[in-house]
């Protein structure tokens, strides 16, 4: 096994830890600090007692920017393997999306000031966060470029896991294009603390992760438990959650476009349509999220046996038995072929 | 990493090699490379605290100045004295685990213990004359001789004291506790030529925490005694 | 999760292979183990637990922003949201794909037997666990109590009593009545 013929799934993981590694140490100290400051009385972030909140800001930021990467990269390396498989073909620019998940980890930490535009940090610093934010977004854009590539002219099927992938790449794409709104200092100014922030990052944490997740979760089933799980009942739950999850958010937009705060426990009369909607929204998507519990545990206990390889994908993984036994492989193998070595598309197609 | 030639057999090492490791080599390559992640994130954690130093020493230079006065240099100095020395004898540890020389492995170790336990020893007797000086932060933090304008700022100065030495010790703890179980599993002859990773892990993470306070005595004790 | 993999007969035996969920048996064999791919299913039954929680939470919020006014006391509103966050990020989003798939598939998908250091691994899943205890407060040297759960039990409590009864007769009451009373906040 070479680097260059490491899953992709591998490869996001990689650039995960890396981030982890760096980032989380820094919050644990802000924590600390946080914590002794409230025990000793004594001000380090506290302006009553000398002590800076901005320096506070500029610890947790540097960590909680980072972080949402720690979040969003696993993601994007399920996705990849998903789209591989059910497009039957090789990922597009295998070396790009995986030097695409190594950028997005170094770059994430140069733009943590773009949580701090209306802190009165000097207007140069901004403009020099504003830009390097608009530069971490080119490599999750070249990773949904790819994505779409690999779809071109591949054969596509319409398996849950792949219905998860496609609502991934829509609703990301929106997470991440109104991230640029974001970025931009001027337009940050207005929308800085309103609930456009707030449907931002749930459109890219929700619609991104927890849904690239659900993707994972469903991909992977049959190998971790053996099992096969009810199809039918996934789709319909893929597409209950899409409708409930837009339902809840895209009014948040329109909100914070209008001016809602977030964070208030009070609003003007004038936005409970889209509030209410919004809930509406939230509902259907709590009830949705239930339903693939309920199969999943369902399928681990009584679903039909799926053998080794039930979407015949390309992977280490497929190759041993479902479940797998505690050592996983009795000999080490030898990775000679690269990955994702799916043959030309017309004896791929699955029926 | 120093090159370790023996000419044990092959199967010897092999005794010592858990079971998701292919072989000695990997385990060691993981071993390491995991040691030396987790000293990564290390200097992670104190270089908030040195960031957050930093910070306010940009901001309050005269007032950091002011309160070095309170520091005390030569029990600082003979810390750091120590601290090196613990660090020799915890390099020789190492040098005879891979020698598999039971007795001196067990004779340096017990010397680290000794010199990393006075270290802690004299931060107490610190500790405790600070607190006696009152120049703990917080409501009884009244020091004697300093300019009233300093009052906030030296607090800011004395809580990243404490707050720095202290996680350095607290570090030092872990790492006495780590000594005694060293100290134990050699007694036992555990270590020997094919098995002194853990050792030689162990002594990497202390040699990170001398490494820290040779940047904690500098910035601490000794900034205010050299003057522009 | 374990007793309907038991196989009772022969031929039952023969047609289940030996795999990790079956290979022992026993809560100990399952909270003592070092095995990567129990320990992703420790992890994935814990953030589920967590994303129900936290999920809860968020519906509260929600219902609460239903009306312009709100319908829990501002005081608790902020805790619901900071909750539903806190929660959402870091028991759920932070390790649901590198704790759970990352943990199961990384080392076969390398071809390895287990990850490098299958202890750490078990400790950080304790770690993970540890960590529900201080949600609700902090530890207790920090000298700063606040009887949350309680507290939102309460709330909700009343509210739902409302419904039965003159329901905006009630809604003004709890929001005059968000008093000390109702929580208690020792400094």
């Amino acid at each position: 096994m070479s680097w260059m013929r490491l899953p992709l799934f591998i490869w996001a993981h990689y650039a995960t830890g890396l981030i982890q590694i760096l980032g989380t140490p820094v919050v644990a100290i802000a924590l600390v600090l946080v914590a002794v400051e409230r025990i000793m009385h004594v001000g380090i972030f506290d302006p009553n007692v000398g002590g800076d909140p901005i320096l506070f800001q500029h610890i947790f930021w540097f960590y909680s920017h980072p972080a949402v990467y720690i979040m969003i990269l696993p993601g994007m390396g399920v996705i990849s393997e998903v789209i591989a498989c059910f497009s039957r073909k090789r990922p597009f620019g295998y070396e790009f999306i995986a030097a695409s998940s190594m950028g997005i980890a170094i770059l994430g930490f140069i733009v943590w000031g773009h949580h701090m535009f209306v802190t009165g940090q000097s207007v140069y610093t901004g403009i020099v966060f504003s830009f390097l934010t608009f530069f971490v977004a080119v490599p999750s854009a070249i990773k949904v470029f790819n994505w779409t590539a690999t779809m071109y002219k591949g054969s596509v099927t319409f398996e849950s896991p792949m219905l998860y992938s496609f609502a991934f790449i829509g609703l990301f794409t929106i997470g991440g294009l109104t991230g640029l709104f974001l970025s931009t200092m001027a337009t940050d100014v207005a929308l800085h603390g309103t609930y456009f922030v707030v449907a931002h990052f749930h459109f890219v944490m929700v619609g991104g992760m927890v849904v690239a997740f659900l993707a994972g979760l469903h991909f992977w089933w049959p190998k971790i438990c053996g099992r096969m799980y009810s199809e039918p009942w996934a789709k319909f739950a893929a597409l209950l959650i899409f409708a409930g999850f837009n339902l809840t958010f895209l009014p948040q937009f329109v909100l914070g476009y209008l001016g809602m705060p977030r964070r208030y426990a009070a609003y003007p009369p004038e936005f409970q349509v889209l509030n209410v909607l919004s809930t509406a929204g939230a509902s259907i998507l709590g009830t949705a999220f239930f339903i693939p519990m309920i199969y999943l545990t369902y399928a681990w206990f009584w679903g039909p046996k799926a053998g080794n390889n039930p979407w015949q994908a390309k992977g280490l993984e497929w190759e041993i038995q479902s479940p797998p036994t505690t050592y996983n492989f009795d000999v080490t193998p030898t990775v000679t072929e690269e990955a994702y070595n799916y043959g030309p598309w017309e004896e791929n197609k699955v029926a | 990493m120093p090159e370790i030639v023996h000419d044990v057999h092959e199967a010897e090492a092999e005794k010592y090699v858990k079971h998701h490791f292919v072989n000695s080599a990997q385990q060691m390559d993981a071993d390491t490379l995991g040691m030396w992640t987790f000293l990564i994130t290390e200097v992670l954690f104190f270089g908030g605290m040195f960031a957050a130093y930093a910070v306010y020493r940009d901001l309050y230079p005269e007032a950091f100045a002011a309160t070095s006065e309170f520091m005390n240099v030569k029990i600082g100095a003979a810390n750091t004295a120590v601290l090196i020395c613990s660090s020799l004898t915890m390099a020789l540890a190492v040098r005879s685990a891979q020698l598999s020389k039971r007795k001196a492995l067990i004779g340096f170790l017990i010397g680290t213990l000794i010199f990393g336990s006075i270290f802690l020893i004299v931060k107490a007797f610190e500790y405790h004359a600070k607190y006696v000086e009152h120049l703990i932060p917080g409501p009884n933090f009244h020091p004697d001789n300093l300019a009233p304008q300093f009052m906030h700022h030296s607090q800011i100065l004395f809580f990243l004291y404490f707050c720095m030495t202290g996680m350095h010790a607290v570090h030092m703890i872990v790492g006495v506790g780590l000594l005694t179980f060293l100290i134990i599993q050699a007694y036992r002859n555990i270590f020997n030529a094919n098995n002194f990773v853990t050792v030689e892990m162990i002594g990497l993470y202390w040699h990170f925490v001398d490494v820290v306070w040779i940047f904690l005595f500098p910035l601490l004790y000794l900034i205010g005694h050299w003057h522009w | 999760m374990a007793t309907t993999y038991q196989p009772t007969t022969p031929e039952a035996a023969a047609e289940e292979p030996v795999n990790y969920l079956n290979v022992e048996y026993g809560w100990k064999s399952w909270l003592f183990t070092t095995d990567h791919k129990r320990i992703a299913m420790l992890y994935l039954w814990s953030i589920t637990v967590m994303f129900i929680i936290g999920g809860a939470f968020a519906m509260l919020v929600r219902i609460h922003l239903t009306q312009p006014t709100g319908l829990f006391p501002p005081e608790i509103y902020n805790r619901l949201f900071t909750m539903h966050g806190v929660i959402m990020i870091f028991f759920f989003l932070v390790p649901s794909i590198p704790a759970t798939l990352g943990n199961f598939l990384l080392p076969i998908q390398i071809g390895a037997k287990d990850l490098a250091f299958p202890r750490v691994n078990l400790l950080s899943w304790y770690l993970y666990i540890g960590g529900f205890r201080y949600l609700r407060r902090g530890p207790r040297w920090c000298g700063y109590r606040l009887d949350f759960l309680r507290t939102v039990q309460h709330h909700l409590f009343k509210l739902l009593r409302s419904f039965r009864r003159h329901r905006r007769l009630h809604r003004r009451l709890l929001l005059y009545h968000h008093r000390s009373e109702f929580y208690r906040y020792r400094a």
